[in-house]
């Protein structure tokens, strides 16, 4: 293995197999089927890369630390984190939406005006704090880890503020959606100082993946 | 107190440290190599107070820098005091009340202990080390190129190798803004995206306002403008006005003025982009990294207006090294040498006689620990190694020996000989 083999971090789950696309394109193919194996730390073909495959939620903290040079995630995640680390890419994949909603009943009874001090049930408390404070709305977040849509149906919360992609959690549990937050898609994020000690590695990486987007937004246009 | 049961009153706060007698060694060494290198550049050390008033300090720090700092009541005056969150504006201070008779150009160097609410969620810590230099009167790109020389040979002298400085000029990000006309929201925005890199985001804000196409492409560039010294010249071609070309020429300057010291331009490398205190820098702003370290290690650059806030006005340049970043890097990679030369035994029933053998030692410069309380041999050793003690000497009846630390066996040995 190269010493100054470059480590890409990537996160498990539905982004998974779109980075995996991603890299092979640009010449980066691990030794092992990123989508099946069950190692952390997985070499590239040419031993020029490694790949570690983490939770979403940490992928922020290994590359702020450079435990990892450059990776991927959802900017709902970076975001979240609060990290100071670069994003030289917005990857166009991994679409989805972060709303606010409520059930349909409260829609139903009151107005958006008479809402006034509410609590709201997200796992992203600090990107909703941020929404509803530029709003100058006052609101009470309660943190929560999964099945926010639940909240609101037992009295936990008045509002939720969750990732959407189909809507069909949303619709199943009787929710409408009331307000987008933000759109999210997948970023390549970097850590500051592998950018500059290991850029003779890492801009061919990010230049090719740069290429790669703009062939295919390209190749979109052309066939829309 | 047993370490299974932790007592919640034994708590140190979370970002500050304590260190034991290896890790300050470390961190000493580390100050005075640094230091030894801001003498040779004919810098002198001066101490600020570690507590200052806020309006003081509020001539020289932005308000969210003020957020960030420790805050307390002064009994006395009733007024608001801070913990020293920042050196350079007591620097700056200095140099306009206390060395106000001092002819500039200034040369002052420090090492202080600062402190901060964590920024981002990044670094949790809130007590840091800083070693920097402030050089107060001079504009021109050799001083800029004499500070950065410094921060380089500071940086090595303390042990980090494979040092790359990245070096920036806000006035170049500040000629293609006043092109544009952007208002100050827009423009912090642009500020905050070209800080990450972010060209998605950077093209969104451009999107909406009314600066030219031409322009435009100029902001836009500004995430990719790094690398080598040809982005220079890549940066000319998008140039609209003498602020722009000014900026590039004076850090055309400056990177060759700095190789002329001897630095390998593989170490140095260009980012117009990096805009990181660009309300507060008016000049060539450098950044540090080291191998191993996943943030900045140095962080400087020049700082025209602040001086002024003072009373004094004198354009300036300086840097800060963050010095526990920097043990932390150095510490995986070197070993110390003991800390005690030797551990003195007396066993000839005469106080007086070890005492003075240790004095003597002491009198050659050696490191000498006296064992008051006698222990038997085989926890000697022990006792030494826990202690980075070098050797242990016994002085008994039979005259001056030194116990071997693999065999344990004792070995005669002559004064003259320590």
């Amino acid at each position: 293995m190269d010493k100054n083999a470059v480590t890409i971090a990537l996160p498990k789950g539905r982004l998974l197999p779109d980075c995996v696309r991603l890299l092979s394109q640009v010449g980066l193919r691990a030794e092992e089927d990123l989508l099946a194996t069950r190692k952390l730390l997985i070499p590239s073909e040419d031993g020029s890369a490694r790949f570690m495959i983490i939770r979403d939620k940490d992928l922020p903290t290994y590359v702020d630390y450079g435990a990892a040079d450059i990776g991927v995630v959802g900017k709902d995640i970076l975001l979240e984190s609060g990290k100071n680390i670069l994003e030289p890419l917005d990857l166009g994949f991994g679409y989805c939406r972060i709303v606010v909603a409520r059930s349909a009943e409260a829609v139903e009874k009151r107005s958006v005006q008479e809402w006034g001090h509410t609590r709201v049930a997200t796992k992203f408390p600090r990107i909703a704090e941020r929404f509803f404070a530029a709003r100058g709305e006052q609101i009470e977040i309660i943190p929560l880890h999964g099945s926010i849509e639940l909240a609101p149906l037992v009295g936990l919360a008045d509002r939720i503020v969750d990732l959407v992609s189909t809507g069909e959690t949303l619709r199943q549990n009787n929710l409408i959606e009331v307000q987008t937050v933000m759109e999210v898609t997948a970023r390549l994020v970097a850590n500051r100082a592998s950018m500059k000690i290991k850029a003779d590695r890492l801009v061919p990486i990010i230049e090719a993946m740069r290429e790669n987007l703009q062939r295919g937004r390209e190749g979109e246009r052309v066939r829309g | 107190m047993t370490k299974g049961n932790f007592d919640d009153t034994l708590r140190i706060p979370g970002g500050v440290f304590e260190m034991t007698p290896a890790r300050a060694a470390l961190v000493r060494r580390i100050e005075e190599d640094v230091l030894s290198v801001f003498r040779l550049w004919g810098y002198q050390e001066i101490r600020t107070p570690s507590l200052e008033f806020v309006d003081t300090m509020s001539r020289g720090l932005s308000s969210e820098e003020l957020n960030m700092a420790f805050k307390l009541v002064d009994r006395e005056t009733g007024k608001m005091m801070l913990l020293r969150s920042d050196v350079t504006p007591q620097v700056a201070r200095m140099a306009s009340l206390a060395l106000s008779e001092t002819p500039l150009p200034l040369r002052l160097c420090y090492v202080a202990d600062v402190f901060r609410h964590p920024a981002h969620s990044s670094h949790p810590r809130r007590e840091m080390i800083q070693a920097g230099v402030e050089l107060m009167g001079i504009d021109d790109p050799q001083a800029d190129a004499e500070v950065l020389a410094i921060g380089f040979e500071a940086m090595a002298k303390a042990g980090l190798s494979g040092v790359h400085m990245s070096v920036g000029q806000v006035r170049y990000a500040r000629g293609l803004f006043e092109k544009a006309a952007l208002d100050p929201v827009t423009e912090e925005r642009i500020v905050d995206a070209a800080c990450r890199k972010d060209r998605s985001h950077m093209e969104r804000i451009l999107a909406r306002t009314e600066a030219g196409a031409k322009v435009k492409e100029g902001i836009m560039a500004l995430t990719e403008l790094t690398g080598t010294v040809d982005v220079l010249d890549r940066a000319y071609a998008h140039a609209p006005n003498d602020t722009c070309r000014s900026a590039l020429d004076d850090l055309r300057d400056i990177l060759a003025l700095v190789r002329s010291y001897g630095v390998p331009s593989q170490n140095l490398s260009v980012d117009l982009g990096d805009l990181a205190g660009f309300k507060y820098h008016t000049g060539a702003v450098f950044t540090g990294f080291v191998a191993g370290a996943g943030q900045a290690v140095l962080r400087g650059g020049r700082y025209d207006n602040l001086t002024g806030n003072y009373g004094r006005q004198a354009p300036a340049t300086g840097f800060a090294i963050d010095l526990l970043e920097a043990v932390q890097i150095v510490s995986g990679q070197s070993s110390m040498g003991p800390a005690v030369d030797y551990l003195l035994v007396n066993r000839t029933g005469s106080r007086e006689e070890g005492l003075k053998l240790s004095v003597k030692l002491r009198g050659k410069g050696r490191k000498v620990l006296c064992l008051i309380r006698d222990i038997p041999d085989e926890e000697l050793l022990p006792y030494a190694s826990a202690h980075r003690i070098g050797e242990v000497i016994i002085l008994d009846g039979e005259g001056l020996a030194a116990l071997d630390t693999q065999t344990m066996k004792r070995k005669p040995i002559k004064i003259e000989e320590l």
